[in-house]
């Protein structure tokens, strides 16, 4: 999404009780800081809003002291997660590519950074894994379940995106991995042994039947300081190829 | 008119190429993502 897309978005804030601030907030970093991409995200129940978060892509990766500036300007976004000039040292990039504002219906404005490396997900990347959770004062114990896990998930390839939740005093809510292309076998196997129940197991399982997907586009993992705290499973759709969009969306809906 | 109705009109012409769906845990809860 481009910034000329940015006005149907703060058109949209209005019509929702909750997101008068995070509109005022993103414009005035999207005017300062000129993010090259945008994504948007309505995070729904039902047909109601519950939050709404904008991604943003940094033109070029900041240093911490230009991060500092440029959240400043979102006014009432913070950060006190981990420096992120360390977390790009830890998985060899130069800095976090883009940055998320979130709010939701209960006025919470939260904060994520995502970082992109292209280090293939092979055996090295399990040496930068752990200078990672390291540097984001996990326990080390957690790096050997992390990894067990991306081990399953990850195909051959680079590893992508890498997020970070705020958190207090440079420890971060949650880190987030975002495995691309996961066959359903792989991720349905890899939930259930996470302890998904099976009841929702199949509902997504129908979902994906709905949406004609062999494997999800993203199969996004969390883990907080305690361990696993949660996934997402990503299905990028083409509507205009799909036979009965309208339908397909409403039965998605109900589930 | 429901916000779900704004949002498909604002966003109609992304939309119609390209829209991203994301469920989690949480039964009757999903996002929309325009790209």
């Amino acid at each position: 999404m481009k910034q000329d897309l940015l006005s149907q978005v703060v058109e949209l804030a209005k019509k929702i009780s909750f997101a008068g601030q995070w509109a005022w907030s993103i414009q005035r970093f999207a005017r300062a800081i000129h993010p090259d991409q945008f994504l948007f995200r309505v995070d729904w129940h039902h047909n109601e809003p519950t939050a709404v978060t904008l991604y943003c892509r940094f033109p070029s990766e900041p240093s911490t002291s230009e991060f500092q500036k440029a959240i400043s300007i979102a006014r009432g976004f913070s950060w006190n997660g981990p420096d992120p000039s360390a977390i790009g040292l830890s998985l060899g990039v130069d800095g976090p590519r883009g940055i998320a504002f979130r709010v939701t219906n209960k006025g919470n404005l939260l904060t994520a950074l995502y970082f992109r490396s292209e280090q293939h997900s092979g055996p090295s990347w399990a040496e930068r894994l752990a200078a990672f959770l390291a540097t984001c004062q996990y326990p080390e114990g957690l790096a050997s379940m992390i990894e067990g896990h991306l081990k399953e998930l990850y195909r051959p390839g680079p590893v992508g995106v890498i997020g970070l939740d705020e958190g207090q005093n440079g420890v971060p809510r949650a880190v987030k991995f975002d495995p691309p292309n996961v066959p359903l076998s792989v991720t349905f196997d890899f939930l259930a042994r996470v302890g998904v129940s099976s009841a929702r197991i199949n509902a997504l399982m129908t979902i994906a039947a709905g949406l004609r997907a062999e494997s999800v586009t993203y199969a996004g993992v969390q883990y907080g300081y305690e361990g696993f705290s949660g996934f997402r499973l990503y299905f990028a759709c083409e509507p205009s190829y799909a036979r009965k969009p309208v339908r397909q969306r409403i039965a998605l809906n109900a589930l | 008119m429901s916000t779900s109705l704004i949002f498909q009109h604002l966003f109609r012409g992304v939309l119609a190429h390209q829209v991203e769906y994301s469920y989690s845990e949480a039964e009757h809860r999903f996002t929309t993502m325009v790209p």
